[in-house]
């Protein structure tokens, strides 16, 4: 694949390494090893304010909660600790600090210090020049980290009960219904 | 009998066939004892995670490296994550061997129940087209049994597990008892006609799968319809699919004559040479590694298709030195699986306006179109195809950030079809199981080495399989079809079978006609290691139905005092 010059570098890491092996569905009443807010284990505050200002530009609290709302940045830093193997990790925290670095270069501010605005419209360019293009076993940071963004806000309670049409126990299957213009994803609990 | 430990029939494993000949054996009447190495997983009690959401898990759908340590060989399972790992062995503690270059998975389900709870619910007959393979090419020992002999015990078996499917009339794909089947979307019904008014040979049908769709009330004890939450691999708190918790051992122990003892694993089995019979097991407890013995008129071996084989290896003896019943030298050859990981998909346009209700648990399938009639293709054997369509759903892979880009998140995504397909494996004399006495496990048995991999046969239809899911998925229709050939490792599949072949000649196989031992009349092996070919489809159904029938032909001798 040709990979053409992105407007920022690119750290790549295995796609295999970090995504899930689906990208889930989701359910009902919690208890047990629900993560609350805790300290964070790899990630230090400066790194954890990077990644809830790039996640929160993606998926904003709109009538549902944001990214960082559902802590999103809290369940990285888990991953970071009990499921990325080192190698993945270093290139995770190498990407998202590289991705500060091109920001300041490109803006000349560091990603968080940007207005509301300012976020999107460089995200919105850098998203563009990542994503419309195909990868195989590699995928560049900024590919790695939506992906994971949007899939753990989908597995959180809220980020799925209020957005989704959330329907644990459907019952019988149904082959054709019709879908409206508000219609949104049906989803269970199977993950 | 009256000694301490006797019943009248041992069974070794309490997994999908095990559970059967409790069944069966109860209902008769015998004393029926039942060990399992593994602990009991008692039906909905023991489901532990059945209603969890993906937040309740501390890593949700990510396998931690720790779980990727102690279960790195299980954990490669399509349906391994939090959810279901309780219903996998620890690889640490189960250790197998393969060589570097060939490698192989054995995944493994040690609880009573054992992978039933596991299963992919597939629910097929075979053909006499199947049972007829290897004596027309020339691989493997012709099957002593055909189709007439085992109908009536597919018919016995998916009448009380209860099958969902259609009825074809196709000699190759032998009808059933089957429920409705479960409905087809509107995508599937569209690339159905398409793929039907192309070709002559084939059709697009419901799969055929062990799920209640639409039952009386009582008509399985307990067990109610499919939900279609398709979070079967929890176990299933409804019984809306076959499970030997759900069904069968529950059906055993409503006799009051089942005996099941959990982690207790076999040590050897008790050979009387002055009579020629197996009159019981030496055993240890998997926990306390106390060792004790249990004794039978009849032991029935059900423990997966390695595991019984490694069990008849190392109750050598004198009289069977290279295992016991033996004598024919093929136990531990012809090792076989599906071989799989070739499919493709395709984006259907124009039913954007139309949705599903239901996580359906089972897809479509395209049954065997190659060598049907003759033998047409420069690969022997054939292959099945299996898919269905759905739309997609949270896609992250998208363009687009921000407010606008969250509500599109949230909305149903393009149709996509699939297909994936299943080819039959020759059985290979060279595909084994041995054991290495040089390395033990902790409980200080041989550990089993497992050499085996596809072959040119297999390569040639792969080949053939990868080039039919594309013609296919155009001749759909589809659009921006995508196809991928990937890895062929033995035992991904999950269908492991062969290693204690039935066949009609003594020389050259394990287990005759009513997967009895040539060698040892009392001793039978009813699960995936009695099969002298694999077909393409899925052979539970097999090894059940072989199973209920070889209880019957034991139980009329029992009758007569044989045993």
């Amino acid at each position: 694949m040709e990979r053409r010059e992105a407007v920022i570098k690119i750290s790549w890491i295995l796609k295999s390494a970090l995504l899930a092996p689906t990208i889930l569905t989701v359910l009902q009443s919690c208890q047990e090893q629900v993560l609350n807010t805790r300290d964070l284990m790899v990630l230090n505050d400066e790194q954890d304010d990077l990644i809830k200002a790039i996640a929160d530009t993606i998926l904003p609290r709109t009538e549902s909660p944001s990214a960082s709302d559902v802590k999103v940045d809290i369940f990285m830093d888990l991953l970071l600790q009990d499921v990325f193997e080192d190698e993945v990790k270093q290139k995770f925290l190498q990407g998202l600090s590289q991705f500060d670095v091109d920001c300041q270069s490109v803006t000349g501010h560091r990603f968080v210090d940007l207005i509301e605005s300012d976020k999107y419209t460089y995200l919105e360019k850098v998203d563009k020049e990542i994503m419309e293009q195909e990868y195989d076993d590699l995928v560049p940071f900024y590919y790695t980290f939506k992906h994971l963004t949007i899939t753990i806000y989908f597995t959180t309670e809220q980020g799925v009960k209020q957005n989704l049409n959330y329907n644990p126990i459907p019952g019988s299957y149904i082959g054709e219904v019709d879908l409206g213009p508000d219609d949104k994803i049906i989803i269970g609990n199977k993950m | 009998m009256g000694r301490k430990n006797s019943y009248d029939v041992l069974v070794v494993g309490a997994g999908m066939t095990g559970s059967w000949a409790a069944k069966e054996f109860t209902e008769k009447g015998y004393e029926t004892l039942v060990l399992e190495r593994g602990r009991e997983v008692k039906h909905i009690e023991d489901y532990t995670t059945t209603n969890k959401a993906p937040w309740e898990y501390k890593h949700r759908n990510y396998d931690s490296k720790k779980v990727k340590e102690e279960q790195f060989m299980q954990s490669t399972k399509y349906n391994f994550d939090a959810s279901s790992e309780q219903f996998f062995v620890n690889d640490k503690d189960h250790p197998i061997e393969s060589p570097k270059d060939k490698p192989v998975r054995w995944f493994r389900g040690y609880q009573s129940g054992g992978r039933s709870l596991l299963w992919g619910r597939g629910t097929y007959r075979m053909s006499d087209h199947d049972f007829k393979r290897n004596i027309q090419d020339g691989n493997g020992t012709d099957w002593p049994i055909r189709y007439r002999d085992i109908a009536p015990w597919y018919d016995y078996i998916e009448e009380y597990i209860g099958v969902s499917g259609t009825n074809e009339n196709l000699d190759h794909y032998p009808d059933g008892k089957y429920l409705p089947p479960f409905e087809m979307n509107v995508v599937e019904k569209a690339v159905k006609t398409k793929l039907e008014d192309h070709y002559t040979d084939r059709i697009l049908v419901p799969n055929r799968v062990a799920h209640l769709t639409k039952i009386k009330p009582g008509q399985f004890f307990g067990r109610s319809a499919c939900q279609t939450r398709d979070m079967c691999h929890t176990g299933c708190p409804f019984g809306g699919y076959f499970s030997s918790n759900s069904s069968t051992l529950p059906a055993a122990k409503r006799t009051g004559k089942l005996t099941l003892v959990s982690n207790t694993i076999i040590d050897t089995l008790i050979y009387d040479e002055k009579n020629n019979k197996v009159i019981g097991v030496t055993v240890i407890d998997s926990i306390t590694k106390e060792k004790s013995e249990y004794y039978a008129r009849v032991i029935f071996l059900c423990a997966s298709t390695l595991a019984t084989t490694g069990i008849l290896m190392r109750s050598n003896n004198a009289t069977f030195p290279n295992g016991l019943a033996n004598s024919s030298g093929v136990l531990g050859h012809y090792l076989m699986d599906h071989h799989k990981n070739v499919g493709g998909s395709g984006i259907m346009e124009g039913f954007e306006n139309k949705y599903y209700k239901g996580f359906r648990p089972a897809g479509m399938v395209i049954p065997a179109f190659r060598n049907i009639k003759n033998q047409e293709k420069d690969f022997l054997r054939s292959y099945g195809v299996w898919g269905g369509a759905s739309r997609v759903g949270i896609n992250p892979d998208q363009i687009g950030i921000g407010k606008e880009f969250k509500e599109k998140l949230t909305k149903p995504g393009v149709w996509k079809m699939g297909l994936y397909a299943y080819g039959e494996c020759i059985p290979y004399y060279e595909n084994k199981v041995e054991m290495d006495e040089l390395k033990k496990d902790k409980w200080g048995f041989p550990i089993l080495k497992i050499t085996a991999d596809f072959k040119e046969n297999e390569m040639k239809m792969r080949k053939d399989m990868k080039e039919q899911v594309y013609e296919m998925l155009e001749v759909m229709g589809l659009k921006d079809i995508k196809v991928h050939v990937g890895s062929h490792i033995m035992g991904d599949s999950t269908h492991l079978v062969g290693t204690a072949r039935m066949g009609k000649d003594p020389k050259t196989s394990v287990l005759n006609s009513f997967n009895q031992s040539h060698d040892i009349p009392n001793l039978f092996v009813t699960d995936g290691s009695c099969m002298p070919s694999i077909s393409y489809k899925s052979p539970s159904l097999t090894f059940m139905a072989l199973t209920a029938r070889a209880c019957d032909y034991a139980a009329k001798k029992m009758e007569k005092r044989e045993f």
